[in-house]
């Protein structure tokens, strides 16, 4: 059973009297273990894509499972347990909350949740020393660099031991040489720690690091590469968005 | 929950300027809530107490009748100064004192001249325990059992009647069998008095020299009463008139001065209305604060979506956010007010000349419990409602939206 499955997915916004379809008809599916980029330009759907897989946002029509349940008629509690148990979130532009530390950002989805706050500070110290934060745990976002904001996003992600990290475009705002340390750290907890990634990306570099690659043009998957899968949905056309 | 509070009043000192405003604004309401309640109040305590104990007392107690007629203050409805009548009013209980009085129409002349006046007539042994602000505002010598012919006037009828302490006027009366009497009296003093009408027709004298000008030896019109707390008082008439019997008619203050009541309860008014628009200042601050607050974090709120926060919890951070404020700002309010109200008190009290009287009255300004109490429930209830709207704002954010937002 796939981790994500996608089928006839869609997505339209009205805006004005004008309907824009950011996506038309995505079949995708994610296995768990897996390494996916979703490669493509800006405005081609990736971040919509990424917005329906973490329940962020719902699709307009088409069957959304994720970890085996159909998702599409929860309502917003629901879809945040889900958010909180599941899944993590790597942002583009880090999105850590500023008047909170380092330890207190990565550990606030658990907190949230209620785990007990003693047992929960020592995962928090594993996990910020795996993504290279040991020496930060009191620094506040503002007195860190881009490339340790973002590790302490991955940190966040990871450390409610999530099914899927999805990461949108999440070296976008990092130098190269930062982009590859954080790529790098991706890859080795996929490869240790068995993390489901599946990021959003148009930075030709990453795709020297991709395992899969699903590309996407005008809301739809128009390519598919699989490093080990024999099959990776690529629906052809071109629609509107 | 502690997790929330953490973060809440993180993002209080967040922006510390705008805090601080708040925080000054909900500290402004509150202060001139309770400075205006510590004043208007002192105003009302000074006026009872000015009833209670320096004029009427806490209660009255006179022969059935009396008040149908009081306005013309009739002498033949007189009962005796020792005996049952009074036994039975000193055994109920909160009874702290009683003081036989007689209260007459006279004419007052000054051998050129005469007027009619007041006279009430006080055994002066017995007045401090019972009126000990009979004298406030005299000049000169009080009255004294050991001086029967001597009387304090009016500040006003005085100068009227053009003598000073040391002058003789004499007073003429009709008595209970309608004889008319008159008696020589020394002025001994003058008194100054909050009410007009006593400064310009009032004068008092010993009840024994009241006695001998209505030719009603060991006789009294009235019984005034002073209780230990005055709060009880209708308790306390209702069982002093059951022990009494219906020949008697016992009254409290209020009924016996209800115009005291009347202003008393329109200060309040005017007091809550001024209140009420302070504290719709201070909240409209804190709805603002909080709306801005919401749309500068619309980001973060999205993030906290993210990272699965639910709706309720992020409307209780908000509301959070703003009970921080509400508490500081009260808090720092009723410090500031307290301080005030005491350097006030200490001073001596806040100077206040009743209007048409010439006496000048200090008002202890003391701001009552209760209003203290509905100030700040006021306030931590004004603003949670006027944090709701952007709480329940921020809580109906889509994240998709909210992580768009710049």
């Amino acid at each position: 059973m796939a981790l994500v499955e996608l089928v006839g997915i869609t997505k339209s916004y009205e805006l004005g009297r004008t309907v824009v379809h950011a996506l038309n008809g995505v079949d995708l599916q994610v296995e768990r273990g897996e390494f996916t980029v979703v490669m493509g330009p800006s405005g081609s759907g990736k971040t919509t894509l990424l917005n329906i897989i973490g329940c962020l946002d719902r699709a307009t029509a088409g069957t959304f499972r994720f970890d085996g349940e159909e998702l599409g008629d929860r309502d917003f509690n629901d879809l945040a347990e889900i958010r909180n148990r599941k899944i993590g979130f790597i942002f583009q532009s880090f999105n850590l909350i500023p008047v909170l530390n380092v330890t207190e950002n990565i550990e606030f989805p658990c907190l949230i949740r209620g785990d007990p706050k003693k047992a929960l500070r020592e995962r928090v110290r594993q996990v910020a020393e795996e993504v290279g934060l040991g020496k930060f745990l009191a620094h506040k976002p503002d007195e860190l660099s881009g490339g340790q904001r973002q590790r302490v996003a991955i940190a966040r992600a990871l450390v409610t031991q999530p099914q899927v990290v999805l990461a949108d475009e999440p070296t976008a705002n990092l130098d190269s040489g930062t982009s590859e340390q954080i790529i790098d750290l991706m890859l080795e907890l996929n490869a240790k720690e068995n993390v489901t990634f599946l990021f959003s990306t148009h930075d030709p570099r990453v795709m020297a690091h991709a395992r899969r690659v699903v590309h996407i043009a005008d809301g739809r998957l128009v390519d598919g590469t699989d490093s080990g899968r024999a099959e990776v949905a690529a629906v052809a056309g071109m629609g509107a968005r | 929950m502690g997790t929330l509070f953490q973060l809440a009043a993180r993002n209080v000192l967040r922006n510390k300027s705008r805090s601080g405003l708040t925080i000054g604004a909900i500290a402004f309401g509150v202060l001139m809530s309770l400075l205006l309640g510590g004043f208007v109040s002192g105003i009302g305590t000074n006026m009872v107490d000015d009833v209670v104990l320096g004029k009427v007392g806490a209660l009255q107690v006179h022969l059935r009748g009396y008040d149908d007629v009081k306005d013309n203050q009739p002498v033949h409805l007189h009962m005796p100064v020792h005996g049952e009548v009074v036994d039975k009013i000193r055994a109920v209980p909160g009874v702290t004192g009683v003081l036989p009085r007689i209260v007459l129409a006279a004419m007052i002349n000054n051998g050129t001249s005469s007027t009619m006046c007041v006279v009430v007539g006080a055994d002066p042994s017995l007045e401090p325990a019972v009126l000990p602000l009979a004298r406030r505002g005299l000049a000169g010598q009080g009255n004294e059992a050991a001086a029967p012919h001597r009387g304090v006037l009016g500040f006003e009828l005085a100068e009227a009647m053009n003598v000073r302490a040391g002058s003789s006027v004499v007073l003429q009366a009709a008595t209970a069998n309608g004889q008319q009497n008159a008696l020589d009296l020394d002025v001994g003093g003058t008194t100054n008095n909050s009410v007009p009408f006593e400064s310009k027709r009032m004068l008092t004298v010993p009840l024994a020299f009241a006695q001998e000008l209505l030719q009603l030896e060991g006789r009294a019109t009235e019984f005034t009463v002073a209780v230990a707390d005055r709060e009880k008082v209708l308790a306390i008439a209702e069982q002093m008139q059951a022990a009494l019997g219906p020949a008697y008619h016992v009254q409290h203050w209020q009924q016996l001065r209800p115009a005291v009541v009347d202003i008393v309860t329109v200060q309040r008014i005017v007091l809550f209305s001024i209140c009420i628009v302070f504290l719709a200042i201070a909240i409209i601050g804190v709805m603002n604060t909080m709306l801005m607050s919401v749309l500068e974090r619309v980001r973060e709120i999205g993030t906290m979506m993210a990272v699965g926060v639910r709706r309720g919890v992020i409307v209780v951070l908000f509301l959070f956010e703003a009970l921080t404020l509400a508490a500081l700002g009260t808090a720092t309010g009723c410090v500031l007010a307290f301080s005030l109200l005491g350097l006030a008190r200490a001073l001596g009290g806040i100077p206040l000349t009743p209007p048409g009287s010439a006496m000048v009255l200090y008002v202890q300004p003391i701001a009552p419990v209760w209003l203290l109490g509905l100030t700040a429930a006021a306030m931590f209830v004004g603003t949670l409602g006027a944090s709701a709207y952007p709480a329940f704002r921020a809580a109906r954010l889509r994240p998709v939206e909210a992580l768009r937002a710049t």
